[in-house]
């Protein structure tokens, strides 16, 4: 009944001012001229004082008119009649002397004949709806929603069949694209969710479609279409800010029922910046530690175990360039300046075809495009580090750039660390990020990022670690049509540490890795038919390897100087993908990804006998090869499926299997990433490790939508995969392989997840339960750890519990609480004791056969929003956070050392108290 | 963030700030392993005697000694199968006075336990080891640096091993003329006031100069002495240090034994695991020996360092807890006596005299403050 009543209001509100604009007719007065090659908008100014005539149009549209008019004293209408002549613009002229430019077409300024008189003659097409330009933006969103957008050439009566409709989502105050947008139709069920560049392309019936556009984080919006034929239409969201006005976030954000995909996580930054973190900065990979399935060994490690992979078998891309160490500072910090990021997409399983090289995951962080309006600034000052992003047009409306510094203050982390060995320690790090991107037309753009993160710090000792990420990616994207678009992708990543040491200038050495990969790659979206979804392409990396040197530092240094042998090799691979949705119920996806892999010379080889352990004394010969030569190629293809059948509109079930082979490891016998750590080709000794993942999971959606529930079962087997050997030294060998074993796994779990994303409440809540083991080899007995049964690996913990709340008191006060709970991970305990070298030392067990304590940490933050005056110097914000609320001293490690000829038993917590933090945000 | 119009941020930092990493004593769950494992200590001396010592592992919660094994037959053996018998000295050390073991020669040890198990160790060749060219210290912010340098013309050498005997001279807290003697106070004719201290090393040190173009250890750190810690600097310090030559599988499990007992703890551990040696059972080749057998000669070198040469520390004479008290012959009741003092095992360290110059009691301290021969002795070593 009330929406009746509202309806009637609305209707009689029209009638009101319709009439009154009726009565304000006068006579008109004619223009003055003459214009002689003035622009469109001088003239517009010109028109505006002499008459009381406004102008309404888009900038765009009329940029490249001069005006030459020589006539005078005609009236308006014959003047706009002589200047649009030969553009493809129209005028129209309403009632309040308002005057409308567009494209293409006239606006209506009336009503259509029998607009109130909706009897049973009436179609369910109107042609056309009410126009309303008035400035204010909500009106204005609203008129955009209800006005209907004509796309493609008319036709009369509309032709039978489909027709593509295709446009980028982007941000209305910034103009940078937004992704993982859902456009979607309700009638019939079709739906795609925008790309990296917010494009998207959807088949649809041709004729008259409600097409509903919806997105975390953004104000939802819909278009009146009526598709004649193929054709493009761009759109625009608001940001879903914390506006005066409460907005009720209607959401049917169900993408997780109704997407193909599956153990897909994607985070935008609205999400980042909600969850606490030690040491108050938005850290993208803390949060996504808080997601099912993803674990690391300890609190400062930013090393990702996803569903029981090593934290080598994760693809990091920033902007599409391979990023070796995302950490900074031990991992207290990730290696991602948060203001610059868009989103974060990490795959778990059903992992696209157009991903390779990597086990476990694809964790994808996009940046944003900076704004292409007006000039920002943004950033921020927390306890330990300070950011600084300024953004903004460099050709308004076309091109944009971002660029973004981040650094600590100082050392005194180390120095609060209550910690012995930090005590006499330095450590510092900055990141510096530039992000172009450059429209040249609608077809064509092209996006440039910069990225270099540098560390250095000393522990304790004289000993100096620095390390080093510098990337770069240059992207060119290009729209065939609306059904074919293609991207260039080229990127280059280096990746590089050192190690030096000056005390004793005898001894002084300085240690060199540094890791270099270029990829170009091409991929293809094309959007055949409604039901199809194809995409393909190639791609090549080149990796250049400098596995160590060895040096010599001062003149007074004996070191004699050591480099290992270069690697280099080639990766490549050829894949497509074709999802096919069947019914609107049920759909598919096949991928199959082809890849190639040359170890290339000039190399070394040795052959070790087989069935005899591979070490030095085996050697049984050196093969040379030279430069250029194919030492060793491998090559497989990699199987993609994924499958889903919705049951209702909002509970479906997915099934997925994926394979995945790799051939870059990290060698690292350390439990957390050691900055230490060194990435090996494959090689004839070392064999590519392969992935196969099994997955099924149940979504079911409930309260409209609102909240997400799933639950997500895997079976994953690993193929050799790499452990070490006990007291394995892998820092300049120059036969690596002698310190590795070879190792098969397997990795099962469940993960269960509801997940509220909108609203005042909103977080999620998972439990994960999941195991992971390794077995070595048998074949040869030398090497068999743990007499070759299988044994949890360092990261088996098969009880996780993660909360992450939030709630908005107000509009000015938010409010989150995240809670964790693992089991502790595997360690070797000692069975024994026994007396040499004068103390006592404890003897081992077998490899992980027990537990550290369990952990468990709750964080609370509160954000305090700025006023919300309208002019302000800055817009700002205040966070204050306490992590490990209950100052819970959780066991990093657990150990037990000989101290003066005694053994003692120790537990290393990296926080042992609460930490409670300041960060001060602005936005200018 | 008033500024009449002008751009300046004026940013007000709150920091309570205070993260603390923490270590905490830790106690592993009830873990008793089945076994007790044969564990060899010692070394085979290619130029004097060699100590060969048996133990067995027990169970961590234990807080007695280790158990030694007694009775067994120590043997060494060259390759030609000619065995040495080691003299068993029955406290589980085995001891061979003149093996006239040779340099560059290979020998292999055996030992068959009273229980009749048989172990037998691989094949070692006896190294020369260099002499120390220098021990040297360095006074640091509160405490003393040593360091070891040596080399080897030949290049030969390259894995060393460090281990030695500290030795100080310290006073007790009081000098006691008096000693207590079935209810007699009798002067004291020797001196338990003045004592020297020894203690072995107890942490593994070795060094290798294999990165190195000459077979030359410079200033090898090899121990920190504390000023604030100990009495050790107070009046008068030795150190002995003894060098041995290693072969590189014996340093690399010297090295994976440091690694895995004494330097765990840091942010980037490698899980430790049970480094294996180089003695094998032969009864059953399964059960886990624990030890290296080294074969080696030997040098060492004394340097001392006086109290004189040190800055002005304050260093501890570890008597600041101790107090004496004046116990009377003949107290009122309320009081305990001198002899019930003496029978509790105080010790007398002067007399007290009464008005008239009599003695009527005795001041009297426990013998941890008065006799410094608790913890170590007051017979001048040798070399002092």
């Amino acid at each position: 009944m009330t929406n009746c009543y509202r309806t009637f209001f609305l209707l009689s509100c029209f009638v009101v001012s319709l009439t009154t604009t009726f009565a304000q007719q006068t006579a008109e007065k004619p223009i003055r001229g003459p214009f002689t090659n003035v622009s469109f908008v001088e003239f517009v100014r010109e028109v505006e004082n002499q008459s009381s005539y406004r102008f309404f149009y888009n900038l765009r549209d009329v940029d490249s008119i001069r005006v030459n008019y020589q006539n005078t004293n005609q009236l308006l209408p014959a003047v706009l009649r002589q200047v649009l002549e030969g553009t493809s613009l129209f005028y129209a002229i309403d009632a309040k002397k308002q005057v409308f430019i567009t494209p293409e077409r006239a606006i209506r300024t009336d009503l259509p004949i029998g607009f109130f008189d909706r009897g049973g003659s009436t179609s369910t097409e109107p042609d056309t709806s009410i126009v309303d330009y008035l400035a204010e933006k909500e009106k204005r969103r609203i008129t955009l929603e209800t006005r209907l957008f004509n796309i493609g050439r008319p036709t009369n009566p509309i032709r039978p069949g489909n027709a593509n409709l295709a446009g980028h989502i982007r941000n209305a105050a910034s103009g940078e694209p937004v992704i993982g947008v859902a456009v979607y139709i309700e009638k019939p069920r079709i739906g795609v969710v925008t790309d990296q560049f917010g494009y998207y392309s959807i088949t649809l019936p041709r004729g008259r479609h409600e097409l509903k556009v919806r997105s975390i984080g953004m104000k939802d919006t819909k278009r009146q279409v009526m598709l004649y034929s193929d054709g493009k239409l761009e759109i625009e969201m608001e940001d879903d800010v914390i506006a005066l006005k409460e907005v009720l976030i209607e959401a049917e954000k169900d993408v997780n029922v109704s997407g193909l995909q599956m153990g897909l996580e994607r985070l935008d930054i609205r999400t980042l910046k909600q969850v606490p973190t030690a040491f108050g900065e938005a850290d993208l990979l803390k949060v996504v530690l808080t997601l099912p399935g993803v674990k690391s060994v300890g609190e400062s490690s930013v090393g990702l175990n996803v569903r029981g992979g090593s934290t080598d078998q994760n693809l990091i891309l920033y902007n599409d360039a391979t990023i070796y160490n995302p950490s900074h500072l031990f991992g207290f910090f990730s290696a991602f300046n948060p203001d610059m990021i868009k989103s974060v997409e990490l795959y778990k399983s059903g992992i696209p075809s157009r991903y390779g090289g990597r086990l476990s995951s694809v964790l994808e962080v996009t940046t944003r495009d900076g704004n292409k309006k007006k000039l920002e600034g943004s950033g921020g000052i927390g306890v330990l580090t300070g950011r600084l992003t300024l953004e903004g047009p460099i050709i308004k409306e076309k091109s944009s750039f971002l660029i973004g510094a981040r650094s600590t203050y100082s050392d005194w982390l180390l120095k609060s660390l209550n910690n012995k060995s930090f005590k006499n320690s330095r450590a510092n790090f900055y990141d510096l990020n530039a992000h172009i991107t450059h429209e040249f037309n609608e077809k064509n753009t092209l996006y440039l990022t910069g990225y270099y993160s540098q560390d250095a710090f000393k522990l304790n000792s004289d000993t100096l670690y620095d390390y080093n990420n510098l990337n770069a990616t240059l992207k060119w994207k290009h729209i065939f049509n609306t059904k074919l678009y293609s991207v260039f992708t080229a990127t280059t990543s280096r990746y590089g540490y050192s190690v030096s040491s000056e005390e004793n200038p005898v001894n002084a050495y300085k240690l060199k890795f540094q890791v270099d990969q270029s990829t170009f790659k091409t991929d293809f979206n094309y959007y055949p038919t409604a039901k199809h979804t194809i995409d393909f392409g190639v791609s090549t990396s080149l990796y250049k390897l400098h596995p160590g040197t060895f040096e010599p530092l001062g003149t007074a240094s004996l070191v004699r100087p050591d480099q290992v042998s270069n690697e280099k090799a080639l990766e490549s691979a050829l894949y497509i993908g074709d999802r096919f949705d069947i019914s609107p119920r049920f759909s598919i996806s096949f991928g199959l990804r082809y890849s190639l892999f040359n170890y290339l010379g000039p190399k070394d080889v040795y052959v070790y006998p087989n069935g005899s352990p591979r070490t030095e004394a085996n050697i049984q010969d050196t093969l040379s090869y030279g430069a250029g030569k194919n030492i060793q190629t491998y090559h497989g293809p990699e199987y993609r499926i994924s499958a889903r059948y919705a049951f209702t509109p909002d509970a479906s079930i997915k099934v997925s299997f994926n394979r995945m082979r790799q051939y870059l490891h990290m060698l690292s016998n350390t439990t957390a990433i050691a900055p230490t750590a060194i990435w090996k080709l494959s090689d004839p000794n070392i064999l590519p490790q392969i992935g196969d993942q099994f997955s099924l999971g149940l979504y079911k959606n409930l309260r409209n939508n609102t909240i997400e529930t799933s639950v997500e079962a895997y079976y994953k087997t690993m193929e050799n995969v790499l452990d070490f050997r006990s007291g394995a030294v892998l820092i300049m060998n120059h036969h690596p392989e002698t310190e590795v074993v070879r190792a098969n796994g397997i990795a099962y779990g469940v993960e269960f997840l509801i997940k509220k994303l909108t609203g005042r409440f909103n977080g999620w809540l998972s439990y994960t339960y999941s195991r992971t083991f390794l077995r070595v080899d048998r074949s040869v007995p030398q090497e068999v750890i743990n007499k070759g049964d299988y044994y949890p690996s360092n990261f088996d913990k098969p009880h996780d519990v993660t909360w992450v709340g939030n709630y908005r008191i107000n509009r000015r006060f938010s409010i989150s609480l995240n809670f964790t709970y693992s089991t502790g991970r595997p360690i070797t305990l000692p069975l024994a004791k026994y007396e040499l070298a004068g103390s006592q030392r404890v003897y081992y067990s077998e490899r992980n056969q027990y537990r550290i304590p369990d952990y468990y940490r709750t964080d609370l933050s509160l954000n305090i929003e700025g006023n919300h005056k309208v002019k302000k110097l800055a817009h700002s914000s205040w966070t204050v956070a306490a992590y490990n609320l209950t100052g819970r001293r959780n066991a990093y490690s657990v150990y037990f050392n000989s101290v003066g000829g005694i053994v003692r038993g120790y537990k290393l917590s990296i926080f042992g108290q609460a930490i409670p933090t300041v960060t001060y945000n602005f936005k200018f | 963030m008033v500024g009449a119009g002008k751009r300046l941020i004026r940013i007000v930092l709150v920091v309570m700030f205070l993260a603390g990493s923490c270590v905490d004593p830790y106690r592993p769950p009830e873990i008793s392993a089945p076994n007790k494992f044969l564990v060899v200590d010692g070394f085979l001396n290619g130029l004097g005697t060699s100590t060969i010592r048996l133990s067995r592992t027990q169970n961590l919660t234990e807080s007695k000694k280790p158990p030694i094994e007694t009775r067994a037959i120590v043997q060494v053996e060259d390759e030609k199968g000619n065995g040495q018998t080691f003299v068993d000295k029955g406290d589980g050390s085995y001891t061979l006075d003149n093996g006239n073991l040779q340099i560059g020669q290979n020998y292999r040890l055996t030992i068959r336990t009273a229980a009749g198990r048989s172990y037998r160790s691989d094949f070692v060749t006896i190294k020369r080891t260099p002499k120390i060219d220098e021990v040297s210290w360095k006074a640091l912010e509160d405490g003393v640096q040593f360091y070891v340098s040596t080399h080897d013309e030949t290049n030969s050498t390259r894995y060393y091993r460090w281990e030695f005997e500290e030795t100080w001279e310290y006073y007790s807290a009081y000098y006691s003329q008096f000693k207590y003697q079935k209810t007699q106070f009798l002067y004291r004719e020797d001196n338990i006031n003045h004592c020297w201290r020894t203690e072995k090393s107890s942490s593994v040190a070795v060094a290798t100069s294999n990165k190195l173009t000459e077979d030359v250890i410079s200033r090898f750190p090899l121990t920190f002495v504390s000023g604030s810690a100990s009495n050790r600097l107070k009046v008068r310090y030795s150190i002995l240090v003894k060098q041995y030559a290693l072969t590189a599988e014996a340093f690399d499990y010297w090295q994976n034994l440091k690694r895995n007992t004494e330097m765990l703890g840091s942010l980037f551990d490698p899980q430790p695991y049970q480094v294996t040696g180089n003695i094998h059972s032969v009864t059953d080749p399964t059960e886990p020996v624990v030890g290296y057998l080294s074969s080696h000669s030997m040098d060492e070198k004394r340097v001392f360092i006086d109290a004189s040469e040190l800055p002005p520390w304050r260093i501890p004479n570890g008597y600041e807890a101790c107090d004496a008290d004046t116990y009377l012959l003949m107290p009122p009741p309320t009081e305990v006596s001198a002899i019930a003092m003496g029978e509790a095992g105080f010790i007398p360290i002067d007399a007290v005299l009464n008005s008239i110059g009599n003695v009527h009691g005795y001041r009297m301290a426990s013998s941890a403050c008065v006799d410094c021969r608790v913890v170590g002795t007051n017979v001048k070593p040798s070399f002092w």
